[in-house]
């Protein structure tokens, strides 16, 4: 009978220790991952407002990336007559808008990964194919890659493309934020080739600074926001728009914790249930069989 | 290659401003070449002398710095044309590569370069004029001859 209460406390503390383990890991503070020891991470500061929608960044992104000719050539203005994502052979793409604040002049905004700070598709990942680097750029190592494809379900996004073709060697292919580029001291392609300006290559802290003082000098020009600061957990790339930002397709109402917080408490419970219950309740069982046989 | 596209751009853009300002401002200078970061295209043959009858006033292009740092042209000239060629010594305007960096500096990556500077300043009004900003080709068809595509195709 004293066995019987002692077991039944002993699985309450055990229910209550997980409950705590649950609970504890998503009532922390919001970075899952501390990102305060990389302060010169780099970003891209995009002012939609600049951008004419010559495709020079698109062109200068193929011909870094050495991918495969386009079927429409880079100066056609036909291809914005449809939203596009961005593709195996482009990893970034240019869409047109219609300007709700001057319907002379469109707005163009050009889409690729965004570079989370915590991205969702490195926690989603089974391999580990996800690299968060140091200087910013989300990374992605098709070698250890099987071809899931959940992380192209949880982008946000919707930046991560797959490689239809290659049904053997299964490739996810994505903006690579130009990382060999920047670490030998260089700026990404398309920020490069853009001729306005549109795009602003720098440390992530700098640029937030500059996108605030823009939005305070000239507030008639800019919706009092940067998208991408807060969103997701925030993003290395950073835009700036005459128009509220869903108007222009931009995920809304994403919330400002990492989207990697909502599964990351119960996530690291898992590993110390599947080990330490069974040790535990194991004991439990062998002692009470030892009891059973010897009376 | 397309380091050297981007860079011939921003240099022609660059080039056919700079010798406009310079040698242009107020002077009743007729057509500039602007080379300087000629890349991509062949340099931009800048038409000052028309341009002066199609903008309000120089300050329509050239813009009028806000900073402690630079002196304004407003500070000592009326900024109006008929003004300005007569009392302004060209020699001693600025150009916009004074200012401008060709590449983005770490320490003010808000400023732009001389290539977005150079774009910007034609953009401001071409944006809503011909097919600039509405085509990727107006690029060619309003201020750059396409000699990189030439040698493409």
């Amino acid at each position: 009978m004293p066995n019987h209460v002692n077991r039944r406390e002993f699985l309450a503390t055990l229910a209550v220790a997980g409950g705590t383990v649950l609970v504890g890991g998503t009532s922390k503070a919001f970075a899952s991952k501390d990102l305060s020891g990389w302060p010169d991470r780099f970003g891209m500061l995009v002012d939609l407002t600049e951008c004419v929608g010559c495709r020079s960044c698109e062109k200068a992104c193929n011909e870094a990336n050495a991918l495969p000719k386009p079927e429409v050539p880079f100066d056609e203005k036909s291809v914005f007559d449809q939203k596009r994502r961005p593709t195996a052979s482009a990893y970034t793409v240019v869409n047109r808008y219609d300007n709700a604040k001057n319907s002379g002049t469109p707005i163009y905004r050009k889409v690729q990964c965004n570079h989370c700070n915590e991205p969702s598709c490195a926690a989603a990942c089974p391999v580990r194919a996800y690299t968060k680097t140091p200087e910013g750029a989300v990374l992605y190592n098709k070698d250890v890659c099987f071809g899931c494809r959940y992380c192209m379900v949880a982008c946000p996004f919707y930046a991560p493309a797959y490689d239809y073709e290659s049904a053997l060697e299964p490739r996810i292919v994505k903006c690579t934020f130009c990382h060999e580029r920047v670490k030998k001291g260089g700026i990404p392609a398309c920020a490069a080739a853009c001729p306005v300006g549109t795009l602003t290559f720098g440390k992530r802290k700098d640029l937030v600074e500059v996108a605030r003082r823009k939005i305070r000098q000239s507030p008639d020009r800019y919706v009092d926001r940067i998208y991408g600061e807060l969103d997701a957990g925030g993003t290395s790339w950073l835009y700036l728009s005459p128009v509220p930002f869903e108007t222009l397709d931009y995920p809304k109402g994403l919330p400002e914790k990492p989207i990697v917080e909502n599964t990351k408490g119960f996530l690291s419970a898992v590993p110390m249930v599947l080990t330490i219950w069974p040790a535990l309740l194991g004991m439990c069982y062998a002692a009470n069989k030892n009891k059973e046989g010897k009376e | 290659m397309k380091r050297a596209i981007v860079l011939s751009i921003a240099t022609c853009c660059l080039l056919a401003l700079a010798p406009a300002l310079a040698a242009g401002a107020g002077s009743g200078q007729k057509k500039l070449v602007l080379n300087r970061i000629e890349e991509m295209y062949a340099p931009v043959v800048f038409d000052h002398a028309m341009h002066e009858g199609q903008a309000s006033g120089c300050n329509d292009c050239h813009h009028q710095h806000k900073n402690a740092a630079v002196q304004s042209c407003g500070d000592c000239h009326k900024i109006d044309a008929a003004v300005f060629k007569k009392t302004a010594d060209a020699r001693k305007i600025k150009a916009c590569r004074d200012c401008h960096p060709a590449s983005v500096k770490s320490d003010d990556p808000g400023k732009p370069t001389l290539k977005a500077a150079y774009h910007r300043a034609c953009f401001r009004c071409h944006k809503d004029i011909g097919s600039v900003g509405q085509d990727p080709k107006g690029c060619t068809e309003t201020c750059h001859a396409a000699k990189a595509q030439a040698k493409r195709d």
